[in-house]
């Protein structure tokens, strides 16, 4: 268990002031109305906050946050494998 | 020349270092007192303060709401100060022709912060870390263009830039293209949120800030014998503009009109005013003959009053010389300091509520002016008087000259 969902949760309701109720693992990107340019910001901030840098084929607006989260996961394991 | 047709202001927005909403900043402007304070985004430079519109970004951020993640702070402080506006003039963006709607909002600089921060990021990460917003985080028409899209005002959009007169120029075109038919509803004025490490210590290499760094909230002094310099600030200023007889026609009584604009240029240096204020007069005069005034009508002038040596004397040379029956003065960046391309869209509105309330604030940290400026200036505690017609006067490098005649209805 990692914290990668709830730092997803928290860019999305602070940064891009999205009401908590409206996140939940099976929504997609496109229904919390990111765009292409709200995409490679949220890329560019977990990039930060979780120091792995994510495949945007992973991160379109039909991916779920469940996905990102997941592919999120493995490549945090990845690093701390490589480390 | 043949005075022009006078336009309503039915609305006012104002988001500025006074606070939040016209009611904070009218009475902050009131009261006096400079409102700049030490910046910790300054900290460790040469002028360390500045004017800061006393709402931190999370709190802007959920007054913008959804689409705030992709703005830059000037364009947050303009979708706050036009959505006040707008509602302040009893329009609903839901009920209106949007296509007839023109959002003019002048910008000196856009938010140089921003850009500042992405080239580090730049230099010191690589380009991956730039963020993909920098760039309309730094441009400088994104206030407009938010606004339209906050307001679903599709008609003409502009964002011009005359520096320190870039909201006096977006009033005074807003006027001609409701003059021209080219709309029906103008949401003009000026925003800025350019206070920067780099901007703020830019100003200070060419001398134009004050260096009073031990008590900020009495270093801007308009008109005072020992001012020495502006004081960097931010804000946003909207007013919303009508034809006057579309006002009348729904209903709408004006908080004052924009009767006359006079728009001219120095011809003669980037940041220097021209020492015989020349074109700032014939600002001053079209403006009045715009509006059909005698220069012995305007019983108050809302100044540019800088607070610099060389501006706060040429304008008020300007005064005495086309004004000489003294008409009482005042200038708000005493207590706000000086927002740049947001002041003239600010002192416009502060000029309108002047003439609503027969009221004219008093210039913050002056006991009177400085020997050899004939200037009756408002000092120490408001000032009631009868005000019918009043001048508000912007000034940017560039050498633009920008004067709005307001009238009450």
């Amino acid at each position: 268990m990692t914290d990668t969902y709830d730092v997803i949760r928290s860019v999305l309701t602070t940064t891009f002031q999205i009401p908590d109720a409206e996140i939940s693992p099976e929504r997609t990107l496109q229904q919390l109305e990111l765009d292409s340019l709200a995409l490679a910001e949220f890329a560019l901030i977990l990039q930060e906050r979780l120091e792995v840098r994510v495949d945007e084929e992973h991160a379109t607006r039909t991916t779920t946050l469940a996905q990102v989260t997941e592919h999120l996961d493995a490549l945090r394991a990845q690093s701390v494998a490589t480390q | 020349m043949t005075p022009r047709t006078a336009v309503a202001v039915t609305g006012l927005g104002l988001v500025t270092p006074g606070g939040e909403g016209v009611d904070a900043t009218w009475d902050a402007v009131c009261a006096g007192e400079g409102t700049a304070a030490p910046d910790p985004a300054l900290a460790g430079l040469p002028v360390d303060f500045s004017g800061r519109v006393p709402l931190t970004e999370d709190e802007l951020d959920r007054r913008v709401g959804r689409r705030s993640w992709r703005m830059g702070r000037s364009a947050k402080l303009a979708v706050v100060a036009a959505r006040e506006a707008v509602h302040d003039a009893g329009l609903r963006p839901a009920d209106w022709d949007g296509a007839r709607v023109a959002t003019i909002l002048g910008c000196g600089m856009g938010c140089v912060d921003k850009w500042e921060e992405q080239g580090r990021r730049l230099e010191e990460r690589g380009p991956d870390f730039v963020s993909p917003l920098a760039i309309p985080l730094v441009l400088p028409n994104l206030g407009t263009g938010e606004v339209s899209i906050d307001l679903g005002a599709r008609g003409i959009g502009l964002a011009p830039a005359t520096a320190c007169a870039s909201g006096a120029t977006a009033l005074a075109l807003a006027r001609d293209l409701l003059a021209a038919g080219l709309c029906d509803v103008a949401v003009a004025g000026g925003v800025e949120a350019g206070v920067s490490r780099l901007s703020t210590t830019g100003f200070w290499r060419m001398g134009a800030l004050s260096e009073r760094g031990t008590d900020p909230a009495r270093a801007s002094r308009p008109f005072a014998a020992d001012r020495d310099g502006f004081v960097v600030a931010e804000g946003a200023g909207v007013l919303v503009l009508e034809r006057a007889a579309d006002a009348a026609a729904r209903g709408r009584p004006p908080r004052a009109l924009l009767a006359g604009c006079g728009s001219t240029s120095d011809a003669h240096h980037p940041t220097a005013p021209s020492p015989d204020g020349r074109a700032a007069e014939a600002a001053l005069r079209t403006a009045l003959a715009e509006a059909g005034l005698d220069p012995l009508d305007v019983d108050h002038v809302n100044a540019h009053g800088t607070s610099t040596p060389l501006n706060d004397a040429t304008e008020a040379a300007l005064i005495a010389r086309v004004l000489p029956h003294r008409p009482s003065v005042t200038a708000a960046k005493g207590v706000l300091g000086h927002s740049l391309g947001a002041a003239g869209g600010i002192e416009a509105a502060l000029t309108v509520l002047t003439l609503q309330h027969r009221r004219v604030p008093p210039i913050a940290n002056l006991e009177a002016p400085a020997p050899g400026l004939d200037l009756d200036c408002v000092v120490k505690a408001p000032r009631d008087q009868e005000v019918r017609a009043a001048v508000s006067h912007s000034f940017g490098f560039g050498g633009h000259n920008v004067v709005l005649a307001l009238t009450r209805p």
